[in-house]
C-alpha cells in the first residue's frame, strides 16, 4: 500500500509540470516586441502553470506559423494575404483573424531635423525614391536616409499600402528588423526617416511628423482619419481554443485592454 | 445569418464591379469599410467577413504531398522579332531572315518540402526542352546541393545570368559559340547537363560551385532520360568561384568577379564525329561586374583547348584554342529606360565560326576564323524585368579562312526585339 503511495506521489510530481501549458506565440515585431510580453507577464502572474515561448520575427513568420501548425497565435501586424489564406485552407487551416488592438504607423525623423509635417504625396516620394533630398521638402540640404522594416514585416507591406501607392521602396532603402532598430537608425542619423508603429513613436532621439496636417493618436486613428491606421491582429486556426482562447480573452479584458494603451497602442474599446 | 447575408452582399458589390471571382475580398474591402463606418458591422465583424470571402472565392493548388510548405508556379514568355541579313564577300546572299518567333515559354513549379529540400521544374514549350529539373538541398549554407538537371556552372552570362535579366535580349557571340550545342564549330562545353551540383549561392560574399555532369549537352526529354554510351561514358567537370561586394554610401554600388573551369574528357576533336577517342575539351573563363549608380558594366574572357579540333583544312590532330571576349556597359536614363552596348569577339584559332552561331537566328555566311559583333540597344521596364520591352541593332562580321588566311568576309546587321513577360 505505501509503495503504491509513494508511487502515486511520484506519478503526481511528474505529471504535474509536464500539464502546464505553453503558449507559443510567434509573429509581428510591432506586437511581440513590447505588447505582448507585457500581456504575458500579467497573464502568467495570473496563472503560474502557463509558459510563453514569444518570437517577434515579422508577421510573416506568425501567419506562417498558423499554417505550419508550429504556432497557437499568430501575431501580425496586417491582414493575412489571399494567398497566405489559400495556402491554409489547402491544409486544412481555417485562418481566424481576431483584432488586438489598433495602431498608426508613425512618420519619425530625427529629433533634431527641422521637418514638422510632410503631405501624403512626399511621403510616397521619399520613400519611393523620387525625392532623395530633405531640401526637396522644405528641410536643410542633405541626402535623405531611408530606413524601412523587412520583407517579412507586416508593417512594410502595410506602410506600401497605406503610404506609397504599393509601389517598390527605394533601392537606395535600409532595411531593418524591428521598430527599435529604426529608432535607433533614425535617432542617430540627423537625415534619416523610418516609420514606426504608434507604441514606438515617443521613444528618445526622434519625433513623429504630421501627415497631411494629422498625427496618430487615439482619435484619429480611431476615426480612420489618420491615413496610416490600421488594426492588429492574433490569428489562430478556426476560433481559439483552451489557453490561446483565454490569453485572447485576456489580451481583451479591462486589464488586457490597459496594457495595450500603457504599452502605447490604441484599445478596441 | 446576418453575417452570411452580409458575406453575399459584399460578394454582389464585388461582381457588380465586374470582377472575378479572385478579386471579391479585396474588391469588397470598400463595401466592408463602408459598413463598419455607417455602424452596421463592427471591425472584427468585417475581418471575419474578409477573410470568409477569401478563403470561400479564391482557388488555390492543392499540392500533391503532405510535406510540402510552399508551391511556386512560375513562367517566362519571350515573343521576339528578328530581322537580320547577311551579306558574304564574293558570293550569293543567303536568304534573309524576317521573322516573328517565341523564343521561350517556360512554365514550371518549384516545391520547398520539410527539411530544406525543394523540387525545382521548368519546360521550355517553345523548344520542347527541359529548362531545369532537379532537386535542391539548401541544409548548409556552404555545401547547397542539386541533383538533377541544370546548367553547368561556367561563366558569368551562362552560369550567373538568367535569360530573363539578359540585357541585350541574347547572350553574346562568345558565350553562345563556347557554350551552345557542339555543331562542329561550337563547343558545347557549358549549358545544360545532369549530374551534382555543390556550392554556396549568394548576393554578396563569397560564392561557389562545383559539378561532375554527363559529359554531353542534351536538354530533350529523349536525351534527359537516356543512358549515355561510348561517346560520353566520362563525366565532365566543372568549378566557379565568385566573389560580390557593396561599397559607396548605403552600399548603392556593386562589384562582382570571378572564374569558371570546365573539363570535358572525351568530348574534342572536330565535329561531333570524334567523340568518345580521348580527345578532350578544356575551357575557361574570368569575369567581372560593377554597378555605379545609374551606370553598369560587365565583361568576361573565355578561352578553351580542343584537342584535333581545328577545321579539316588544318593538318589531322591539330588543336584548336578559341578565345574570346566581350565588353558590356549600360545605363539607366530613368528608372524604366536603359541604354546598352556590347562589343564580342571571337577567334576560332582554326576550328570555324559561322556567324549565326554566335548571333542566333542570323543567315549564315561560311565558316570563317573569327567573328565580331556590336549590339546597341534599349531597354523599356514597364514592370522591372517582369514586363519590359527591348529593341536592338546588331552587326555583325566574321572574317578570315578557318586556315589563317586573311580575305573573306561575311557581314550580318539587323534588329532584334523582344517582349517579355514573367511570372
Amino acid at each position: 500500500m505505501n509503495k503504491f503511495i509513494s508511487l502515486a506521489a511520484l506519478a503526481a510530481v511528474i505529471v504535474l509540470p509536464a500539464s502546464a501549458q505553453k503558449l507559443v506565440i510567434k509573429g509581428s515585431d510591432t506586437l511581440g516586441a513590447k505588447l505582448v510580453p507585457q500581456l504575458a507577464e500579467e497573464y502568467k502572474a495570473m496563472h503560474p502553470g502557463v509558459s510563453f515561448e514569444i518570437a517577434a520575427e515579422g508577421s510573416t513568420t506568425g501567419i506562417a506559423a498558423i499554417i505550419d501548425g508550429t504556432a497557437s497565435i499568430g501575431m501580425a501586424s496586417r491582414r493575412a494575404k489571399s494567398t497566405e489564406v489559400s495556402a491554409a485552407s489547402a491544409k486544412g487551416v481555417s485562418m481566424k483573424p481576431t483584432i488586438v488592438c489598433y495602431d498608426g504607423i508613425g512618420v519619425v525623423v530625427n529629433a533634431n531635423s527641422p521637418i514638422k509635417g510632410l503631405t501624403a504625396r512626399q511621403v510616397e516620394q521619399i520613400f519611393t525614391g523620387d525625392i532623395t533630398d530633405w531640401s526637396a521638402v522644405g528641410g536643410n540640404p542633405g541626402k535623405i536616409s531611408v530606413y524601412t522594416r523587412n520583407t517579412s514585416s507586416g508593417t512594410y507591406s502595410d506602410f506600401k499600402s497605406l503610404a506609397m501607392k504599393k509601389r517598390d521602396y527605394a533601392p537606395a532603402s535600409q532595411k531593418l528588423a524591428g521598430n527599435e532598430q529604426i529608432v535607433a537608425e533614425v535617432g542617430k542619423n540627423p537625415n534619416g526617416i523610418g516609420y514606426v508603429g504608434l507604441a514606438y513613436t515617443t521613444e528618445a532621439g526622434i519625433k513623429v511628423v504630421s501627415v497631411d496636417g494629422g498625427l496618430p493618436n487615439k482619435e484619429s486613428v480611431l476615426a480612420k482619419k489618420y491615413p496610416y491606421a490600421r488594426p492588429t491582429f492574433y490569428y489562430t486556426n478556426g476560433e481559439p481554443t483552451g489557453e490561446a482562447a483565454k490569453f485572447i480573452e485576456f489580451t481583451h479584458s479591462e486589464a488586457g485592454q490597459k496594457i495595450v494603451e500603457k504599452v502605447g497602442f490604441i484599445p478596441t474599446k | 445569418m446576418a453575417k452570411n447575408t452580409l458575406k453575399w452582399l459584399a460578394l454582389l458589390g464585388g461582381v457588380a464591379l465586374g470582377t472575378a471571382s479572385m478579386a471579391v475580398a479585396q474588391d469588397s474591402g470598400a463595401l466592408l469599410d463602408a459598413l463598419v463606418r455607417k455602424g452596421v458591422l463592427t471591425d472584427q465583424e468585417a475581418e471575419d467577413i474578409r477573410v470568409d470571402l477569401t478563403r470561400d472565392f479564391s482557388t488555390f493548388v492543392v499540392p500533391g504531398a503532405k510535406s510540402v510548405n510552399s508551391l511556386t508556379i512560375k513562367g517566362r514568355m519571350q515573343a521576339q522579332f528578328v530581322a537580320l541579313s547577311t551579306n558574304v564577300e564574293n558570293a550569293a546572299d543567303p536568304v534573309s531572315t524576317q521573322h516573328f518567333l517565341l523564343r521561350r515559354i517556360y512554365l514550371g513549379t518549384k516545391a520547398q518540402l520539410v527539411g530544406d529540400f525543394t523540387a525545382n521544374l521548368n519546360f521550355d514549350f517553345a523548344g520542347l526542352t527541359f529548362d531545369e529539373a532537379f532537386i535542391h538541398w539548401g541544409g548548409n549554407e556552404w555545401l547547397g546541393t542539386d541533383v538533377g538537371f541544370r546548367k553547368a556552372p561556367i561563366g558569368l552570362e551562362e552560369w550567373g545570368t538568367s535569360s530573363g535579366k539578359l540585357k541585350a535580349i541574347e547572350r553574346s557571340p562568345v558565350t553562345r559559340y563556347f557554350v551552345e550545342g557542339n555543331n562542329g564549330r561550337r563547343l558545347g562545353a557549358g549549358s545544360y547537363r545532369q549530374g551534382v551540383f555543390v556550392g554556396r549561392d549568394a548576393k554578396t560574399g563569397f560564392t561557389y560551385t562545383v559539378a561532375a555532369t554527363n559529359a554531353e549537352r542534351d536538354e530533350s526529354a529523349a536525351g534527359a532520360a537516356a543512358t549515355g554510351g561510348a561517346t560520353n561514358n566520362n563525366f565532365a567537370f566543372w568549378a566557379n568561384v565568385g566573389y560580390a561586394g557593396k561599397f559607396g554610401e548605403e552600399g548603392a554600388n556593386g562589384y562582382k568577379v570571378g572564374a569558371s573551369y570546365g573539363l570535358l574528357p572525351d568530348q574534342g576533336g572536330r565535329g561531333n564525329t570524334n567523340l568518345g577517342k580521348g580527345e578532350d575539351i578544356k575551357v575557361y573563363s574570368v569575369y567581372g561586374g560593377l554597378d555605379v549608380g545609374s551606370f553598369s558594366l560587365i565583361g568576361e574572357f573565355w578561352g578553351a583547348k580542343v584537342d584535333s579540333g581545328a577545321d579539316a583544312p588544318a593538318p589531322a590532330g591539330t588543336d584548336a584554342s578559341p578565345t574570346g571576349f566581350y565588353l558590356q556597359p549600360s545605363y539607366k536614363f530613368t528608372e524604366k529606360l536603359e541604354g546598352v552596348v556590347r562589343f564580342s569577339y571571337v577567334d576560332s584559332d582554326g576550328r570555324g565560326v559561322n556567324l549565326s552561331d554566335g548571333v542566333r537566328s542570323a543567315p549564315s555566311g561560311g565558316t570563317m576564323n573569327k567573328m565580331s559583333e556590336l549590339y546597341i540597344g534599349g531597354n523599356w521596364y514597364i514592370q522591372g524585368d517582369d514586363v519590359k520591352l527591348q529593341l536592338g541593332y546588331i552587326a555583325a562580321k566574321s572574317e578570315d579562312s578557318v586556315s589563317g588566311a586573311s580575305g573573306p568576309e561575311a557581314k550580318s546587321y539587323g534588329l532584334r526585339a523582344q517582349m517579355q513577360v514573367q511570372f
